[in-house]
């Protein structure tokens, strides 16, 4: 199973809707898996049609969740969110999100090629814990400079957290002509988007409304790395350094 | 002696070359002389364990090791601890992403304390071109 987190920074960008669209394109051909680990603002379970729901089930002296069945544009998935518990607001203390969400990482048992994790804004404890469980993440931002700030953040937690990136899908940043088809660029300047910054190190992928499942599996084969500040060379230079000027004291 | 030992030891005789009569940087050492007789202890992890070196403040703002019971306790991987020396990365990245373990009272605070305290050093390794 290959997990693929859907991340932002800021909210409203459309995290949402574009893992829906991520794991509907992959349902084409793979058994997929989407979870949604927003605690406090999840809202997957509006844009799928839930068939069946979750299961708890005793396995020897150990409990296991078996997760929902949904189904979105015919396409069956499996499903697993804390909305399908409640619905109403969440008021646990912070540090819970990411115990929950860890817990659930641990215990529900995927049957699936894919899962699609749908991530909250911010870089809270439950967002942290699924970048564990991460294998490639996708970028979503906005066409706006508010966007790339967060955005910019999120970069840098997942070359914290060594996570590779499939791409970045900029939301909002074209239109589709709905007679013609023809896809109409609403930014586009000589050097990427007019006057708004974007992510450089990180490609571009298709966003909405329809993502093509050959070029999106082809992007989450092929993540890139993020470059870190931090360099193994350098560290063991000072150890080295510092172990001599340690003994030399002696 | 563990690497983590060792390269404390470095640290403390580096420091005694530069500790002079001019402070690198005012709010250092207004910090340091409110802190003369903390005792703070400093846990650093590896593949192979935990080493532990507690360290004090004496009068003439000096940092030596000690064997009294330590006040607060930071925690960190010892690839944290080299990064934050050579300034790959920021304290206050590693202190708000949980790379950092405080315990203690008013550890948040202390934790400020840390990130100057960190600053100083990274100062001394420069000064040396170490880094």
């Amino acid at each position: 199973m290959k997990t693929v987190t859907v991340v932002a920074g800021k909210g409203g960008v459309g995290k949402t809707t574009i893992s829906v669209a991520i794991a509907r394109a992959l349902a084409e051909r793979f058994k997929v898996g989407l979870f949604d680990v927003d605690i406090t603002g999840s809202n997957a379970h509006k844009l799928v049609k839930v068939k069946k729901s979750y299961d708890v089930v005793k396995e020897g002296d150990d409990i296991a969740i078996r997760p929902a069945v949904a189904e979105v544009d015919g396409r069956e998935i499996e499903f697993m969110s804390i909305a399908l518990v409640s619905e109403g607001y969440v008021g646990w203390r912070p540090g819970e999100h990411g115990e929950f969400v860890r817990q659930l990482f641990e215990r529900t048992q995927w049957n699936v090629d894919y899962l699609i994790v749908d991530s909250p804004p911010g870089s809270h404890d439950e967002i942290i814990e699924a970048l564990k469980h991460t294998d490639v993440a996708v970028l979503v931002t906005l066409p706006s400079e508010l966007s790339h700030l967060d955005a910019r953040r999120t970069v840098e937690l997942l070359a914290a957290m060594e996570v590779p990136v499939a791409g970045q899908i900029i939301n909002f940043s074209y239109a589709v002509c709905p007679k013609c088809g023809a896809r109409i660029e609403l930014f586009k300047g000589k050097k990427g988007l007019e006057g708004i910054p974007v992510i450089q190190e990180i490609p571009f992928m298709d966003g909405l409304p329809e993502i093509d499942t050959e070029r999106l599996i082809r992007a989450i084969d092929n993540p890139i790395k993020l470059k870190t500040k931090r360099s193994k060379i350098k560290r063991n230079l000072l150890k080295l350094f510092l172990k001599g000027v340690g003994r030399f004291a002696k | 002696m563990s690497d983590v030992e060792e390269i404390i030891d470095g640290l403390l005789r580096l420091q005694s070359l530069v500790v002079g009569p001019k402070p690198v940087d005012e709010w250092v050492l207004e910090r340091a002389k409110e802190n003369i007789g903390n005792v703070a202890m400093i846990r650093v992890y590896d593949d192979k364990g935990v080493s532990e070196v507690t360290l004090k403040l004496t009068e003439d703002l000096k940092i030596v090791k000690t064997n009294e019971k330590p006040k607060h306790v930071i925690t960190m991987h010892i690839d944290t601890f080299l990064d934050l020396l050579s300034g790959d990365l920021d304290f206050r990245d590693a202190y708000v992403n949980g790379l950092l373990d405080f315990q203690g009272e008013n550890y948040h605070i202390h934790a400020l304390l840390w990130s100057k305290a960190f600053e100083r050093l990274r100062w001394i390794l420069k000064k040396y071109r170490v880094i």
